[in-house]
């Protein structure tokens, strides 16, 4: 029988509230509420508790992509003397950004830049010089990558200094002190939201898994983007429903699933279609993946979100080669895993640098071969679908033939 | 020895780096820490009665150590790597690995991974270089490289023999100093690339021997004194992380480019700044790595790089700079249009030639230098009063 996928339905509603989310961004700047542009691990309840608008570079880069417009907006990025090897998100906005050319309809002019390098260094240096192209100030949260070490108390001192920092920051561009009720507000429903994520993400251990990781590569941008809100929390809400209702009825993403894999790194956002299909081809469904699994763990304590917010810098962002060794082992039990497939992402040095190492031992300790797929999360110039395509049939030979 | 053989002894530490310490190692039956670059306190290595000892690599390729890491890692990493699995530093009992961009995060493990029974450490330097916060925490961090060494050799790290050792840097730094302005000055016979070379074995080498040897090649080299007499040169400074691979620094030389000044890790960078003596040791090096030349790997929130290019362009009366990074280096490369734009407003051509540490052909890279040698030179006749 030839394999097939279910698609879910509440990923409809997806286009719209982007949509109206970048909308809703123009309008609010017009009625002069400040804007900030924003890296995906900021404190968004902190933002969102101040009133302010938050746009994400990170998820505006993705639009782009997925639109794929790509080639459009680099081209020119590149004569200015931006270089090729660089992130392909940070040149997909800085090109969009710098031509004109949205796929949003346009962005509301920042009033401000924040971003951590817990995420990466690179968003340090996109914004800097996003932040000398309009003119406003950026503020680092600068965390110390510490890689599990436990002589770590002084890294806490500096991040949550740096956090009462921020808070200064924003009140005077904002011209209004913190409310704590605000946020505890904010906290709650970004609370109830994360909760949702996790447990959608965790449906995906039933077998078959009515969920994909394609699935949440794509609903994944209201948490990003939106957490904190009403609109997150309805929507997630519902895609919960949804879910419910195909884990009760055994309606599983790809049908006759044999292979339940996991995914490392970023998603190849050009190809999610294709490789969604190639996948299904093989009866391969992929259940887990670290990219999205961060806003399952947002948690943050009501009393002391501030607490919360060191914590999650220093140590969960913390995702050195032992912790990302031990998560795919327990990914494996978890969700019952048979396969591993490492997306090596030339743009992304952060993720990447470590793969051949991880891969090494994840294999050495579970006893299962895992794949490193060569690819790009967003410039379709340095991969070839043709090489994935081989290298993956190789792959499942692989697998067969282990049984 | 004259001063002669003092300069090939010091040269031959390019392609040879790790004699001296292994020598002094078995002489002294000591403990060699190695580190990457750049900014590692070697000061508090020394005072621990350790040989720091820089690790940078070789021209050649890096076949296994691309089994570990990507090939899109920069030959910073992999070229360490390279040396250590080829077992090229079975010497070393330790190796500090400061933390300045993604891939050096995430190298640090990789490393730790393959080499577990050595003294391993990651310098987490803060990438804010202002603010209270920030050195407050470089000060705890500088701390906690000093306990961790306590601890591994078993002696204490006393304000004495840290005040010893920013002497003997502070010596070395000042004779440094020395050396460069009469080469700045077009005084002394000495091509760029073997000057490099000079500066680069202070740090692979005991710093008392360097500066011994040191003060005695610029007696030498003193005797050599001459006017100026380089009218068809042009003054270019180097912009980068590393002058790698070496072959590509004769080349200036020999298109009639007068190097006399880089920004590399291990080169005019080391010796610009002084530890200040006068204060708390621990203070001392904290204030230095904060005021240190700029660097892509951190965050200014000021116009530290607009200021430094100004003081480096005025100082050496610099005509043209190569903006030199080393292949995928992120940082370096997401700064060039900054740089670009600031050295623009200065007047001043900037020619970006990526490299990598094995240089292959050099080919291509000679025909770009000639023609910014020959641009550059067609400027400077434009200017010239007729």
């Amino acid at each position: 029988m030839k394999a097939s996928r279910v698609e879910i339905q509440t990923l409809r509603l997806l286009k719209d509230i982007n949509a109206n989310h970048y909308e809703a961004a123009r309008e609010a700047a017009r009625q002069g509420r400040p804007v900030g542009y924003v890296s995906v691990f900021a404190p968004a309840e902190l933002l969102l508790a101040m009133d302010i608008v938050s746009v994400y570079p990170e998820n505006h880069a993705v639009f782009v992509q997925a639109r794929k417009m790509t080639t459009e907006v680099v081209s020119p990025l590149e004569r200015l003397g931006y270089q090729p090897g660089l992130c392909s998100y940070a040149r997909c906005d800085m090109g969009s950004t710098f031509t004109g050319k949205s796929p949003v309809g346009g962005l509301p002019k920042p009033d401000f830049f924040l971003t951590t390098n817990a995420q990466c260094s690179t968003l340090t240096k996109w914004f800097e010089r996003m932040s000398e192209h309009f003119g406003v100030p950026l503020f680092l949260i600068d965390v110390p990558f510490t890689g599990g070490k436990p002589d770590d108390q002084h890294c806490k001192v500096f991040v949550r200094s740096q956090i009462a920092e921020l808070i200064g920051f924003l009140e005077e561009i904002t011209g209004k002190s913190l409310d704590p009720e605000n946020l505890s507000r904010v906290v709650e429903i970004s609370n109830q939201t994360t909760r949702l994520w996790k447990e959608i993400i965790e449906s995906a251990m039933h077998v078959p898994s009515p969920i994909s990781v394609f699935d949440q590569f794509i609903s994944m941008a209201p948490i990003v983007a939106q957490r904190g809100t009403m609109v997150a929390l309805e929507f997630y809400q519902t895609l919960k429903a949804e879910i419910d209702d195909r884990v009760t009825r055994g309606i599983g993403v790809v049908d006759n699933e044999k292979y339940r894999l996991y995914w490392d790194s970023l998603p190849l956002w050009h190809e999610l279609k294709w490789l969604s299909d190639l996948l299904v081809s093989f009866k391969a469904c992929l259940v887990s993946t670290i990219y999205t699994l961060p806003w399952a763990d947002f948690w943050l304590d009501p009393k002391d979100p501030v607490s919360s917010w060191v914590e999650q810098y220093v140590h969960y962002f913390d995702w050195h080669l032992d912790r990302r060794v031990e998560l795919v082992v327990q990914l494996k039990e978890k969700y019952r895993l048979n396969g591993f497939i490492f997306h090596n992402d030339r743009s992304c040095k952060m993720f990447s640098t470590a793969i051949p190492e991880i891969r090494r031992i994840v294999q050495e300790k579970t006893g299962v071969a895992a794949y490193i797929l060569e690819g790009d999360h967003g410039d379709p110039r340095f991969y070839s679908r043709e090489q994935i395509e081989k290298g993956l049939t190789y792959y499942f030979e692989i697998l067969r033939a282990r049984g | 020895m004259d001063f002669q053989q003092i300069l090939a002894e010091l040269v031959a530490t390019q392609t040879d780096p790790h004699t001296r310490a292994r020598q002094w190692k078995s002489a002294n039956q000591g403990t060699v820490i190695a580190h990457l670059l750049p900014d590692v306190p070697e000061e508090i290595i020394h005072a621990s009665g350790a040989l720091p000892l820089a690790v940078t690599g070789v021209d050649r390729g890096t076949s296994l150590a691309e089994s570990h890491i990507p090939s899109f890692i920069c030959s910073l990493l992999r070229n360490p790597l390279e040396m250590a699995l080829r077992r090229e530093l079975d010497f070393i009992d330790g190796m500090v690995i400061p933390y300045v961009c993604d891939s050096t995060r995430a190298f640090s493990q990789v490393w730790e991974a393959n080499f577990p029974d050595l003294f391993n450490h990651t310098l987490w330097l803060p990438k804010k270089v202002s603010g209270d916060s920030a050195k407050q925490f470089l000060f705890s961090e500088f701390m906690r490289l000093k306990k961790r060494l306590e601890v591994f050799l078993g002696r204490e790290i006393t304000d004495q023999s840290l005040r010893h050792a920013i002497g003997v840097y502070n010596q070395n730094r000042r004779l440094l100093r020395r050396l460069f302005a009469l080469r700045k000055k077009g005084r002394i016979p000495l091509p760029y690339a073997d000057y490099l070379s000079v500066v680069k074995a202070s740090m692979t080498m005991p710093r008392e021997d360097h500066n011994t040897l040191l003060a005695r090649l610029l007696e030498g080299l003193k005797e050599e004194c001459r006017p100026c007499e380089k009218e068809e040169s042009v003054r270019v400074f180097l912009l980068g992380s590393l002058g790698e691979p070496h072959s590509v620094l004769t080349l200036f030389d020999e298109l009639g480019m007068d190097v006399v000044d880089d920004h590399f890790y291990d080169g005019t960078r080391c010796f610009l700044q002084d530890v200040d003596e006068a204060v708390d040791p621990m203070e001392g090096l904290v204030s230095r790595q904060l005021s240190k030349a700029p660097l892509s790997g951190f965050h200014y929130q000021d116009d530290r790089w607009r200021q430094y290019l100004l003081d480096r362009v005025r100082d050496g009366q610099i005509e043209g700079v190569v903006y030199f990074p080393l292949m995928y280096c992120d940082p370096m490369e997401f700064d060039y249009p900054l740089i670009k734009g600031l050295l623009g407003e200065m007047g001043i051509p900037v020619l970006f030639l990526e490299t990598d540490f094995h240089s292959g052909s050099l080919g291509q890279v000679r025909t770009r230098l000639e023609a910014f040698a020959e641009m550059l030179r067609e400027k400077k006749d434009e200017s010239l009063p007729c």
